[in-house]
Order: structure tokens, then C-alpha cells, then sequence
């Protein structure tokens, strides 16, 4: 072992040891406060971040649960070509005396070329009301229901409501009458029939970016590592690097120095399924990917250094959003909503510019900490309808993103900010 | 407070046991810090970033009895401080090459007083520094040097052997006056 065969030194550093073992030094009464602050800051954002959450996994429940439902309604119906949300009739298909009997499990739609003696009867599952179709009333394109009470009622085709007197409850077929597409509309009140439906978009957008600078100054390579935290080094050639590095900096202790900074635009690609709670309020929550990018230089005009950086993110974006008009062609609606992001990947590479030698001039590291980032954003949207189920928008906000990650170079900025998205909505 | 309450303190969130612990064990982290950075206000930098780290990690640290909260203290500034000067690319700058090996006298150091000794390794360059802190206060080996420090282990011996020449020179020029 070196050690025991260095004994004189052994002895003189174990000497130095037992000098320092113990020793202090007295510390500013700042650090204690900045650190008190840091931990307050901490709890804010674990707070914070346990909120997101909270409400990124209360929306996925929600709409997990709502598609859910509808989904397991719309198998149930068998009256299938039914549009959701109307109440469905459980098909007991009874027939009457003086009736012919029909096969209610094909589901089809009356026909005007039914029967003239044909009565079909069927039951509301969560009402009881029967509903009975008439070869009257399928000819007059009308359908009448009849209430419980009124089982006894008359055959001619007309209902009876419980206090025994007559109603006609008229629902008119569409135009096609043929079609499978009965609007069933007043049957179960509250629900019209354009609610509870699904969508699913594609989109992209500008994301959220940094403002570019230019400054005065020398920035030392190391502060590259404050983005995301200490960098790792993967070249081989680091320390020649770091002498070529340190050979650029002697060369610019008389020149003047600057650093630019320059950020790309981030583009963000996401899929977002949307449910429809009401006519109006719409909730969403997808998946998002973000390419991010910054490049700086610093140093004389000389001899200087350039680098690159390269991050990618995934999130979950939630939204709700609020319809304010709404027609065939055109519907404008408000929004606001979160995202939690988290880094995934990235890069660094540097290059040193001025008479050194290429092989140790370059120098590629990778991230050592994937940070989160969680922002929220309010704005507008508006989408064109193309055909009844597909539309394109554009959503233009104004995003803010919290200060939860302070060395995340690339997205940090702690004024709200402008982002556009655009994409394509298919509804079902 | 014992050192098993501070931890069991700062282990549930209890903001007397981390004021404790920052009170008790702040002055040694610093003095690390400053054999390391060689400057006070990176030094407290690199404290502030190491209590904050650590009271959000007690989670993961476990308590084996006396001394080890501090060790494991001593071992997360130790690191901060190796991270910043691998940050500061200042460590491979200085060729590998044999230097000539003269033992100082273990009794010298005796004769310096503990802030003097200080000083006198502040002034050491940055990568004799931590290869001296290491291999001395630490105890690491030159291969478990070169690993922290991304440098050969040759590297890493004769930094150290031109640390130590170069302190114990400052050591005699100092019990010379």
C-alpha cells in the first residue's frame, strides 16, 4: 500500500489531519436566512407540484370515467344508431294481440315500409315509460309514448299520461326517415343532442421561450452546467479540452468580451382527448413532447466559445375550456389550464474557436438532472369546423411558467408569455 | 438535542431540529469548504446549496448511531465542493510529470496554528487543492481520486506530491520568520 510505504508522510498528513479535525470558520448570518427562504420556496413548490398533480389526475379520472360511461351506454343502447345521451328503451319488444311481431334486435329504425298492423313496444330501463311505435304513428313519421299508468290505455296509437288523459308526444324522424338516425330530442330532459361527445387533437405550438440577450462579459463555461444542473462530460478528450479552454481564456485577459445568448423557438407536438361535460365546458388532457434548443457564445472577437444546447420534454397538458358561440361552421371558446413537463434528454456541445487545435476543441456533455417544469396558461380558441366531425383551430394564449426549476436556461422565464397553438380536432 | 434527535427532527420537517443542525455543524462544513474553494463566498455558496440538499434528502439518509450525520454532512460538502471545481474545469490543467519527493517533517505542522494552515491550502492551485483534500482529509486513494475527479491516476499522485511540496515549503518559510 503507498500509504504505508510513505510512513514520514503518513505521519505529516495524519499531523495536518488532527491540526484541522474539528476546526471552523465562522459563517455570514445570510446563509442561514437564504437558506430559510430556499426551504419556505421548497414547500411552496412541493405544495405546488402536489396540486398539479392532484388536478392532472382528478381531470384523467374524470374523463377516464365519462368515457367509460358514455362508451359502456353506447354498447348498452340497442337501439345503437340512438345518439348518446338519450334514455334507452329496454326492448322487451311485447307483442299484442292483433300485432305482429318484430325483431327489435336488429335496431333498426322505423320504417315508413313497416306493416300497417305492426306495434313494437319497448321500456324506458330508467323511467319505466313504455314507448310504442304504431304503424300510425311511424306513417304520420311520429312516435307516441305512453306512461306506465297508461298500460291499459288505448291501441289506437295515441299515449296516456297518468292522469289518464291523453298527450301526443310527437318525435319526428329525420328527413331521410329511412335513416338510422331518430332524434329522440325531449325524451330525457337536459340533454340535447350535442352533448357528451369526444375529441381527440393533434396539435403543435411555439411553446415557451426565454428572451434572448447579449451582454457584456465573459461567461465562464462552467456556468453551462446551471441549465440542468451539473453536466457530465462523454468526450474522451476532456482534459485536453479543458487546457485548450484554459489556453482561450489567457488569451482574452486584455480583449474585450461578450456573451450572446439566442434561443430557439420551441415546438411542441401534442395529442389531447377531450370530453365533453356540457354544451359549453369541455375538458382536455393529452400528452405533449417539446424540443427546445439555445445557443451562446462568449469571449473576444478572437477566441471564444460557442455552444449548443438541446433539451426535450414531455408533459401532460390539462385544459378546460368554456364555449362561447358555437355553430356548424364556426365555434369560439375560452380556455385555461396546466401542464407539468418533465426533461427527458439533452445535450451540450462546445466548440472552441480561435488557433487551437481541433482535437481539443470540442467537447460534448449530457444532461445530469432532468428537471420539472410546471406552467399554467389562459386564452382563447377558435376552430373551424371542415366536416361535422373535424375541424382545425388555433388556440393563442398567455402562458406563465413557475419558478421551479431556477437553472432550467432554456424554458425558465417568470413573465407570462405569448404561445399560439394549431391544430386538427376529430369529434365522436 | 442529541444528533439522533436533529436527525429524527429534520427526518419529519421540524424547523428547530434543521436550525440544529445548521447551527451545530455550518462553522466545519464551511472550513471544508474553504480548504476546497479556497474562497468564502463560494465556500458559503456551496454551504447554502448543501443544507438545502440535504434537508430535502434525509428521506434517504439512515442513521447508524453517533457520528454518522456528520460524516454523511462532511461527505455531501465534499462532493459540492468536487462538483464545483469539476464545474470550474480548473483540475487537468496541470501536466503529469514525476516531482522530486522530499518528506516534510511530520513535528512542523504542530508548530502552525490551525487558521495559518488554512490559509496556507487556500493558496494552493485549485487542482493540487483537491487532490491534497482528498487524499489527505478524505483519505482516498489516487484511483478513487481519478475517478472523482475525471484525471489520470498518475495525475492525481503528482498533484498531490507538488501539493504537499508546496505547503510544506510555506510551512518552513513560515516557522522561519
Amino acid at each position: 500500500m503507498k500509504r504505508d510505504m510513505e510512513s514520514g508522510y503518513d505521519k505529516w498528513s495524519e499531523e495536518l489531519r488532527r491540526k484541522l479535525e474539528g476546526y471552523e470558520e465562522p459563517v455570514s448570518g445570510n446563509v442561514w436566512d437564504a437558506i430559510s427562504r430556499d426551504l419556505e420556496k421548497q414547500k411552496t413548490r412541493r405544495r405546488m407540484r402536489l396540486m398539479v398533480v392532484r388536478v392532472v389526475a382528478a381531470a384523467a379520472c374524470v374523463a377516464l370515467i365519462a368515457g367509460i360511461y358514455v362508451f359502456l351506454k353506447d354498447e348498452a343502447s340497442t337501439l345503437g344508431t340512438l345518439q348518446s345521451g338519450v334514455s334507452i328503451p329496454e326492448i322487451t319488444a311485447e307483442a299484442q294481440e292483433g300485432e305482429e311481431e318484430v325483431n327489435h334486435q336488429e335496431a333498426s329504425p322505423p320504417s315508413r315500409r313497416m306493416p300497417e298492423k305492426l306495434i313494437a313496444v319497448a321500456r324506458y330501463a330508467d323511467s319505466g315509460k313504455r314507448l310504442v311505435v304504431t304503424a300510425d304513428t311511424v306513417a304520420n313519421d311520429a312516435v307516441s309514448h305512453e306512461s306506465r299508468s297508461g298500460d291499459a290505455g288505448d291501441n289506437g296509437g295515441n299515449a296516456v299520461d297518468a292522469g289518464g288523459n291523453k298527450k301526443d308526444v310527437k318525435e319526428k324522424f329525420d328527413e331521410g326517415g329511412n335513416k338510422a338516425y331518430p332524434l329522440f330530442t325531449g325524451v330525457s330532459a337536459g340533454v340535447s343532442k350535442k352533448n357528451r361527445r369526444f375529441g381527440v387533437s393533434v396539435k403543435v405550438d411555439n411553446g415557451i421561450i426565454a428572451q434572448n440577450s447579449s451582454n457584456g462579459g465573459f461567461m465562464p463555461i462552467d456556468r453551462q452546467a446551471r441549465p440542468f444542473g451539473p453536466l457530465y462530460a462523454s468526450s474522451q478528450g476532456e482534459a485536453a479540452f479543458n487546457s485548450s479552454y484554459a489556453e482561450m481564456v489567457a488569451n482574452n485577459v486584455e480583449r474585450p468580451v461578450r456573451t450572446d445568448l439566442q434561443y430557439d423557438v420551441p415546438v411542441t407536438a401534442a395529442v389531447s382527448f377531450r370530453y365533453e361535460i356540457t354544451d359549453r365546458w369541455s375538458v382536455d388532457a393529452g400528452l405533449s413532447f417539446t424540443r427546445t434548443g439555445a445557443s451562446w457564445r462568449s469571449g473576444s472577437d478572437e477566441h471564444y466559445y460557442r455552444s449548443k444546447q438541446k433539451a426535450y420534454f414531455v408533459g401532460i397538458p390539462v385544459d378546460v375550456s368554456f364555449t362561447i358561440f358555437d355553430s356548424r361552421y364556426f365555434s369560439f371558446y375560452a380556455l385555461a389550464g396546466g401542464s407539468v413537463e418533465k426533461c427527458v434528454a439533452g445535450n451540450v456541445s462546445t466548440s472552441l474557436v480561435g488557433g487551437l487545435e481541433d482535437a481539443a476543441s470540442n467537447m460534448k456533455e449530457g444532461l445530469a438532472e432532468h428537471p420539472w417544469m410546471f406552467s399554467v396558461a389562459a386564452g382563447v380558441g377558435a376552430q373551424f369546423n371542415i366536416t361535422d366531425r373535424s375541424g382545425i383551430f388555433a388556440e393563442p394564449r398567455i402562458a406563465y411558467v413557475f419558478d421551479t426549476a431556477e437553472d432550467m436556461l432554456l424554458r425558465k422565464n417568470n413573465s407570462p408569455q405569448f404561445n399560439l397553438s394549431v391544430g386538427v380536432r376529430f369529434s365522436y | 438535542m442529541t444528533e439522533e434527535e436533529i436527525y429524527e427532527g429534520c427526518r419529519s420537517g421540524d424547523d428547530a431540529a434543521r436550525k440544529e443542525l445548521y447551527v451545530r455543524y455550518a462553522g466545519k462544513l464551511l472550513a471544508i469548504g474553504m480548504r476546497y474553494l479556497a474562497d468564502k463566498e463560494s465556500a458559503e455558496d456551496t454551504l447554502h446549496d448543501v443544507f438545502v440538499k440535504v434537508y430535502g434528502s434525509f428521506g434517504k439518509f439512515k442513521y447508524l448511531g453517533s457520528g454518522s450525520l456528520q460524516a454523511w454532512l462532511t461527505r455531501v460538502m465534499v462532493n459540492e465542493c468536487v462538483g464545483k471545481l469539476r464545474g470550474n474545469r480548473l483540475l487537468a490543467t496541470i501536466p503529469a510529470d514525476n516531482v522530486a519527493d522530499d518528506l516534510p517533517e511530520p513535528d512542523s505542522v504542530k508548530e502552525v496554528p490551525a487558521k495559518v494552515l488554512m490559509r496556507m491550502i487556500g493558496e494552493l492551485p485549485a487542482g493540487y487543492r483537491a487532490v491534497f483534500n482528498l487524499f489527505v482529509f478524505e483519505k482516498k486513494s489516487h484511483k478513487e481520486i481519478a475517478e472523482m475527479l475525471g484525471v489520470s491516476e498518475k495525475t492525481s499522485s503528482s498533484q498531490f506530491l507538488r501539493a504537499r511540496k508546496a505547503l510544506s515549503r510555506k510551512i518552513y518559510e513560515y516557522l522561519d520568520k
